[in-house]
């Protein structure tokens, strides 16, 4: 399956690159599409790569 | 990214006072060893990083900015040491200011002070790798697979993805630790359960049936379905008489079971077990090396269990994953006999372990009942004896130290429980018979009360168990996903790397060369004429390594900042790349960068010389160091004042150093001109040539091409083109004439045999003049740059200059 591209290869680094395409990848997989959406507002969107920012994508918020 | 126009120097490194306007443009400084080049490198990235390479990172010592970064006479003035650069920022359209002083280094003036400008800035102060030295080139070519992999990886810009996987992968095992610790507390749930409901087995089926059982007595509808219901459901919410709160006959079994298993601690068959495991830990507590060893290997599994692929847990060094495990791994297997010690005490705690663990397990489910009867029955040593036991697990479990693992291996003084254990049940058994209704109206409520609590541990189970599961397919896709990616990036630097290389060593058409990503590295392997694939470093010479680190730089950065890629400064990278090569450097830089800026520095005056003849850089973008002292810094030797320099020799009567400046620009210019026009020098089995050799082979080589370039005109019949040629022709036949003949005397033997000294500045001038007038026929006067023969391989096309105004044809028109 072809994938939809996240971010715009032409104006992105090389890492926004390879985890655009990360995230991409979890949304083909129907059980992770809530996940990749909190990821990919995490990870590309508020680059916020801290363990508690990370949790918090892959387990929603705890409280 | 940005382009230099210009960069003032101030009191920096070797530096006093300099001004180089680079106009945006590639520029280049040539000049002996320790003149001062790469001072210029230094100030550049200084202003725009706030650090200097040269003076940090591994094997740096005590070297700092603040310290060293000043010339050493305003050692105590950092402020004065600033270097000040004006740049074009080609994505913003904007000039810009920076200015920096070593006492303010993270503090710039940035003019105008926009956010936007502050985030060009701040992403190159992040990845200062647009300078490259020969030191750097070697950590892509050379380095080994791992740490090659952390360069490569930093010059892509990526250490933060190793960060987000380490993270994940932290998470996945917190995850699963978790799910472990749910799975546990589910199963303690489930058995209190099955022992109150009187049930061998847990299936929605078989609670059903028993709970129905007791609702048929009450006359209350059977259930169908466990799920979300109550097992008392349709009993009412009037809280039953405080006699029959405890049901009675479960209590009872209960209460029996209790003492039954707490007495078991006194049994043979349980303290045959503890003498065997005692006697194993006390072999262990006996052998202090075995003791000690123990304590490390436990050390090492927890930190193969914390490793985060990045890090080790004990200290934070930096590992590469592999690595990391195979040293541990070493480590626990020098432990093996100590550890086929432990297990086999560990195999003989395990029973004893699930023993204590079934006590804990009834003592926990009949505590409650001393409350819940009147008057409340004192369960004080049944409690302290649960927690005593739930201390003993835990330390068994733990294993060491090994002293605490013995200590709760101690028989217990068990008798106070038990007491109160009995005369819990005697006041159980006192209570009045409850009617059947009663009993399987406390049945239910019992019942219902640990499926509740089964049902919370259950609901944690299973949270813990979707937690787990997300954080190991999450970590394993970015695991796939982010290889896969490397790998098509390296794929594409590895087929740029190749296009490069070959591009700058026509006799290696067929040179291959492979990156191969693995965990944590990458390896490295390069054709070597056709005889196999090699590491960089194996056969090939330091020369075709530097081109090799230079072509891999320029794919990484291509395929990092793709148009955006607009500055370079290289620090005499090319330094072993022989001549032959260089120009195809220079070309390889010109056409497959068009738009980069390249800032480089070399020792060696012919390469600046290369750099020009093949338009890398344009006649004036160049300046070249002479000399350097302390009190003033490096001083220029501009190539275009090279004779108003030999005039003031003159004036100043010094005819020696006139004729040696005369003799050397001479002999290096004119050896560029025999590569751009193609002219035949003489072997010489010495290979000491000089200007004897390289004169006569340019002279000889662009009158050739005017004799060419005349026939040419003829037979295109172009009259004006013949009679402009012809005159050039006879014009250059004096110049040379005069050179050769005359001139030629004064400057040959006057370095060679110190004749110089018998003439005096009146003598020397016309020599100059005539040298001045011979070499102005192998420049452009409107460029500057030298005339050359274009044309692929032997073919001679046109003799022409950069900038195309001098372009004769030598191509006849065709019959």
């Amino acid at each position: 399956m072809k994938k939809t591209p996240i971010a715009n290869h032409q104006e992105t680094t090389v890492i926004e690159r390879i985890l655009g395409d990360f995230i991409s990848d979890l949304q083909e997989k129907e059980e992770l599409k809530l996940v990749s959406e909190r990821l990919k507002v995490t990870l590309l969107d508020n680059i916020d790569f801290s363990e508690a920012a990370l949790k918090e994508a892959l387990f929603g918020k705890m409280s | 990214m940005i382009k230099v126009e210009k960069v003032v120097i101030e009191e920096f490194r070797g530096v006093r006072n300099l001004t180089l306007d680079f106009n945006n443009e590639s520029f280049a400084v040539s000049g002996p060893n320790g003149t001062g080049k790469s001072g210029i490198v230094d100030a550049i990235e200084f202003a725009l990083t706030g650090n200097i390479s040269r003076l940090s990172g591994q094997g740096r010592g005590d070297l700092s900015v603040l310290k060293h970064g000043p010339h050493v006479d305003s050692q105590d003035n950092p402020e004065k040491a600033k270097v000040t650069l004006e740049v074009f920022i080609p994505t913003l359209g904007k000039k810009v200011q920076i200015s920096r002083s070593v006492k303010n280094s993270k503090k710039p003036t940035v003019t105008p002070d926009d956010p936007e400008v502050k985030e060009v800035f701040e992403k190159m102060s992040k990845h200062p790798e647009f300078v490259l030295s020969r030191r750097e080139i070697i950590k892509y070519v050379l380095a080994e697979p791992g740490k090659r992999a952390d360069e490569v990886q930093a010059l892509l810009q990526l250490e933060e993805l190793e960060d987000i996987r380490g993270t994940l992968l932290k998470i996945s095992n917190a995850s699963a630790k978790e799910l472990k610790l749910f799975e546990g507390e589910e199963k303690t749930a489930g058995e209190a359960l099955m022992r109150i409901m009187e049930i061998d087995e847990l299936t929605p089926e078989v609670v059903l049936e028993a709970a129905n059982t007791k609702r048929v007595i009450l006359g209350l509808p059977e259930l169908t379905i466990l799920k979300g219901m109550s097992l008392k459901d349709g009993l009412g919410t009037t809280p039953p008489p405080v006699t029959t709160r405890i049901p009675k006959a479960q209590a009872l079994i209960e209460v029996q079971k209790a003492v039954g298993l707490l007495s078991s601690l006194d049994q043979e068959s349980y303290l045959t077990k503890v003498h065997g495991a005692n006697a194993a830990l006390e072999v262990l507590k006996e052998d202090e090396a075995n003791l000690k060893a123990l304590e490390k290997e436990s050390l090492l599994r927890v930190a193969l269990e914390l490793f985060d692929e990045h890090n080790c847990p004990v200290c934070g060094t930096e590992w590469e994953p592999e690595h990391f495990r195979e040293v541990v791994g070493q480590q626990i297997a020098r432990l093996k006999s100590a550890t086929k010690l432990k297990e086999a005490a560990e195999a003989l705690l395990s029973p004893i372990i699930g023993t204590l663990e079934e006590v804990l397990s009834i003592l926990r489910s009949v505590h409650p009942y001393g409350s819940l009867l009147v008057p409340s029955q004192n369960v004080s040593e049944i409690r302290a004896t649960g927690i005593t036991l739930k201390t003993r697990i835990e330390t068994l479990r733990q294993f060491l130290p090994i002293q605490n693992s013995i200590d709760a291996l101690k028989s217990m003084d068990l008798k106070k429980t038990l007491d109160e254990l009995q005369a819990l049940h005697v006041v159980i058994k006192a209570l009045p018979e409850a009617s059947e209704r009663d009993i399987a109206r406390d049945y239910l409520v019992g019942a219902d009360e640990r499926l509740s609590t089964y049902r919370a541990a259950s609901a944690k189970m299973t949270g813990a168990k979707k937690r787990s599961a997300t954080a190991k397919q999450t970590y394993d896709v970015f695991t796939i996903s982010t290889d896969a990616a490397l790998e098509k990036i390296y794929k594409e630097v590895e087929s740029e790397f190749k296009e490069f290389y070959r591009f700058i060593n026509d006799d290696e058409s067929e040179f291959e060369a492979k990156l191969t990503p693995s965990i944590g590295k990458l390896g490295f392997g390069v054709d070597f004429y056709g005889r196999g694939s090699y590491p960089p470093g194996a056969f090939h010479s330091e020369g075709h390594q530097d081109a090799m680190g230079l072509c891999l730089y320029l794919a990484l950065m291509k395929h990092i900042l793709k148009d955006n890629f607009k500055l370079a400064v290289l620090d005499d990278v090319l330094m072993s790349v022989d001549s032959g090569h260089r120009r195809e450097v220079c070309k390889l830089l010109k056409t497959k960068f068009p738009d980069t800026q390249f800032i480089l520095t070399t020792h060696d005056p012919v390469w600046l010389r290369h750099m020009k003849s093949a338009g890398l850089i344009k006649a004036k973008a160049g300046i070249e160091f002479q000399n350097w002292t302390v009190d003033k810094g490096p001083s220029q030797w501009k190539d275009i004042d090279v004779w108003s320099e030999i005039e003031e020799y003159l004036a100043k009567n010094d005819v020696r150093a006139a004729a040696a400046l005369l003799r050397h620009f001479m002999e290096y210019t004119m050896a560029e001109h025999c590569a751009d026009l193609k002219g035949r020098v003489e072997y010489r089995g010495d290979n000491r040539y000089d200007l004897g050799n390289f004169l006569p082979a340019a002279a000889n080589a662009l009158k050739s091409h005017l004799k060419e370039a005349k026939k040419s005109a003829e037979s295109w019949g172009s009259t004006e083109s013949l009679a402009q040629i012809t005159q050039l022709e006879d014009s250059f036949k004096i110049s040379v004439a005069n050179v050769l003949n005359d001139e030629w005397q004064y400057i040959n033997p006057a370095v060679h045999y110190n004749e110089w000294e018998t003439y005096t500045a009146p003598d020397f001038k016309p020599v100059v003049l005539a040298f001045k007038e011979l070499s102005d026929f192998f420049v452009c006067k409107d460029c500057g740059g030298s005339l050359f023969i274009s044309g692929v391989g032997f073919s001679k096309d046109s003799l022409r200059c950069p900038c195309q105004k001098i372009n004769h044809n030598l191509k006849l028109k065709e019959s």
